[in-house]
């Protein structure tokens, strides 16, 4: 066994990054691997973000002002698509490769020519995505949910395209949660019981699963599109015998799993965090794990919440209200033992931190909205009007996306060794947290009010708190160039940062130096 | 939470019939409704005027949310809408009535409702259904039960005059004036003004081979509609005398009549062409 381990060690004086773009192109280092995720989807959520300021700055006004609604459609499709499969699941991907090979004492994740190719993919899938703009009858324009027939039989050709693309995302992400799972399931330090494992890492090997489930669901959905769209079958055409609302529950039964994919890993984020800060160690890991776990299973039987207007029996109406109500009590329990790790803690409020305590505060108002949808009397009122709009960019925005970047400063002196410019990283955070509400409180009001969802322009009595709306988006939007700013400087360089980095830090990353040398733990750590 | 909601629920969840059953078809971008009991039948589309939309005019006080014919109902009587679509999946939401239902290709869902108020009360499409899916708001008239007899009388009549509009003897000019008319309510919003549709989605018709040179041909699109495309039948939801007169104007304008044949359509071709074939 010690003969194994000194030929690595051997090897490991050999192999630093290659020079050049090869070592990018060629790499099946974690680390790299997970730098690239990263800026991948850091520019993904610059594309996608311009687009959302195209929507809001053409929902400034009432009246058609700068696109004409055709391309309004378009915007909103790609939007929610590029948010979604381009912007925050690489992310946490990317966060996965860093994180877990270090966090469970493994030399690199267990796959690593897979990694490559799960990244590399990537890129081709959204080249194909984004030149559907450029394409006769323009991108895709039926949402990001894209309910048949309007994305069959209605659809603009460059459908196909669409469908191709999402094959190769779900390909990706199918790739990249096999890796994760035996990386944690084979290369975890000797010692670290299932029960050991950091949060992030529990959180990742259930999103990993509950990806692997869904993600051939939406294959066959837009398998079964293309089918409808070229080779003549009605699954989907009730003119041909087929049933629309099949789409629908296809979709969902992807749709819902799909966004919980979005928001674990962040629960798994926000625990390490509020834990180092608060200078305690976690309320309730137990429960937190269980949690997690009740909230994955119970995420395939409420598919149909979405769907509360198509005209469900009774029975089933009845079945998924209380079942979506159910949700309520693990994601109780989080946010309890989240609140309860602060309690009576030696509190410091560095940029990681404040952003994870606006994650618990807004994640929980999107999940209190969450639970007014979920009564389905009340949802005939709310569903598809701007107050769902809200609900889930509160859970996405302040909840993933905080999280991610909360990720991203509490990490980042491990990744580069340089610490980051403290008053901007605050700075950042306050411009952001004043914009995501700005730009989404008020759309509650307008939900309420009776504005529908992915509509071009409004009657005018919504206009004021729509303009109010616009001018949050936009100063969300800018801040985030702050962002990217603040990254850089840390790459570039800064204040040395120690091993640990943070005082209250635990966990086998923080035993090793900043920046985290090119090969971590060729000898496993033992954990006791 | 879930006991007053479960109950609230099974209250909504009554399907037994109306004393007025009303069924409610979704369409790009318009609603038709038709009285099951009465036979009244009629589409009900926007009516703000392109220029409020793009800024070139003062907007209205119902900008968006007015229509050419409103559902007329009355008070205190059980309306059961039969909810269902023609192309893709609208929804139909009238939020004083609590009701929301999707309008599915293929599916009838139901609501009921029973209103104490009269009054003009606006709603809107909710489900994603295209282009102008923000454009097609559903108004309800609700009136006292004499006002709305009298309603359904005129209706009534109405669709007698139209029949005998029908057997008229129509001239090209006066074709093409009411047929621009019809154009501009039902064919501007994907053939735009100029005819020239949008590249790649909906077709040029300004010197378009059908529209020019073969009559037939023409008839059976706008009758028939366009299988696997956007352009639905229309058979249902215009008159024979509005049909003849949009062909017509479509054939004569933009140049088309001196770069074509300019045969015209008469209503009568239209009762033709609806004549069981042998």
């Amino acid at each position: 066994m010690s003969a194994v381990i000194e030929s690595h060690n051997h090897d490991d004086h050999h192999h630093g990054p290659a020079k050049g773009l090869t070592r990018w192109l060629y790499t099946t280092n974690h680390k790299d691997i997970g730098s690239l995720y990263l800026w991948f989807s850091f520019a993904m959520f610059l594309i996608g973000g311009v687009m959302a300021l195209v929507i809001r700055a053409e929902l400034f006004q009432p009246g058609m002002q700068i696109v004409e609604p055709e391309f309004y459609n378009q915007m909103l499709t790609l939007h929610g698509l590029i948010m979604v499969f381009g912007a925050v699941m690489p992310a946490f991907v990317g966060l996965a490769n860093w994180l877990v090979p270090m966090m469970v004492g493994a030399p690199d994740m267990a796959l690593p020519r897979m990694n490559n190719l799960s990244f590399w993919i990537l890129p081709f899938a959204f080249f194909i995505l984004l030149s559907s703009l450029f394409m006769e009858g323009g991108a895709p324009n039926f949402g990001w949910t894209f309910y048949a027939p309007l994305s069959t039989t209605y659809a603009p050709p460059s459908v196909t395209f669409f469908i191709f693309a999402v094959h190769i995302m779900g390909a990706s992400s199918i790739m990249g949660s096999i890796n994760v799972i035996v990386t944690i399931m084979n290369m975890r330090a000797p010692g670290m019981t299932l029960m050991k494992m950091p949060l992030f890492v529990w959180s990742w090997l259930i999103t990993a699963y509950l990806l692997i489930a869904v993600m051939p669901v939406l294959a066959g959905a837009v398998t079964m599109m293309l089918m409808d769209i070229h080779f003549g079958t009605s699954f989907f055409n009730a003119a041909g015998g087929g049933d629309p609302v099949l789409f629908q529950h296809i979709f969902w039964f992807f749709g819902h799993p799909e966004v919980y994919i979005m928001i674990l890993p962040a629960f798994g984020i926000a625990s390490h965090i509020i834990e180092t800060f608060s200078r305690k160690q976690l309320f309730g890991y137990a429960s937190m794990v269980w949690a997690m776990a009740s909230i994955a299973i119970l995420s395939f039987v409420v598919w149909a919440h979405h769907m509360f207007t198509v005209g469900l029996p009774l029975a089933a109406e009845l079945f998924f209200m209380w079942a979506t109500m159910l949700i309520a009590v693990p994601t109780g329990v989080k946010v309890f033992n989240w609140v309860t790790t602060m309690f009576k803690g030696s509190i410091t409020y560095e940029t990681p931190m404040l952003f994870a305590i606006a994650f618990v505060v807004l994640f929980t108002i999107g999940g209190f909205s969450g639970l007014m949808l979920a009564i389905t009397p009340a949802d005939f009122q709310y569903h598809d009007t701007y107050f769902v709009v809200a609900h889930f960019h509160y859970v996405l925005v302040p909840g993933s996306i905080f999280s991610i970047m909360a990720a991203v400063y509490y990490w980042i002196p491990k990744w580069t060794g340089n610490m980051y410019d403290e008053r901007l990283g605050k700075l950042h955070f306050w411009l952001s947290f004043i914009g995501v509400n700005v730009t989404f409180f008020p759309q509650h009001f307008i939900g309420l009010a009776g504005m529908p969802r992915r509509i071009p322009d409004y009657a005018l009595q919504f206009a004021d708190w729509n303009m109010i709306s616009t001018v949050g988006a936009f100063l969300f939007g800018a801040s985030q160039i702050l962002f990217l700013f603040i990254v850089l400087k840390t790459v570039m360089g800064g204040k040395k940062a120690t091993s640990e980095v943070w005082e209250g830090s635990r966990g086998l990353e923080w035993t090793v130096e900043s920046p985290a040398p090119y090969h971590t733990f060729t000898t496993p750590p033992k954990v006791n | 939470m879930a006991i007053p909601a479960s109950n609230t629920l099974t209250k909504i969840y009554d399907d037994t019939e109306g004393d007025i059953n009303i069924q409610v078809i979704g369409y790009q971008w318009k609603w038709q409704y038709k009285y099951l009991e009465d036979d009244i039948d009629f589409f009900q589309n926007l009516t703000t005027d392109w220029d409020e939309i793009y800024n070139k005019t003062p907007k209205g006080e119902f900008y968006l949310e007015e229509v050419d014919e409103a559902v007329v109902i009355p008070v205190g009587k059980k309306i059961r809408f039969l909810i269902t679509a023609n192309d893709v999946i609208h929804s139909w939401w009238m939020p004083d009535f609590a009701i929301k239902q999707d309008a599915i290709p293929g599916f009838i869902n139901t609501a009921w409702t029973i209103v104490d108020e009269p009054g003009i009360y606006r709603g809107k499409c909710t489900e994603l259904c295209g282009k102008n899916h923000g454009f097609m708001p559903v108004v309800v008239k609700v009136v006292p039960q004499d006002e709305y007899d009298a309603w359904v009388q005129e209706k009534k009549d109405a669709a007698f005059r139209m029949a005998e509009l029908t057997e008229k003897d129509w001239s090209v000019s006066e074709l093409t004036e009411r047929g621009e008319g019809v154009y501009l309510k039902n064919c501007v919003a994907c053939h735009q003004v100029n005819g020239q549709g949008i590249t790649g989605i909906f077709p040029n018709l300004a010197g378009s081979d059908i529209v020019l040179n073969d009559k037939a041909r023409n008839i059976e699109i706008l009758m028939e509609g366009v299988q696997g495309a956007a352009m639905q039948s229309f058979a249902n939801q215009l008159s024979e005398v509005d049909m003849a007169s949009v062909i017509t104007y479509t054939r004569q304008a933009w140049g088309n009549a001196e770069n074509g044949d300019g045969e015209i359509v008469v209503p009568k071709d239209i009762v033709e062409y609806k004549k069981p074939k042998v």
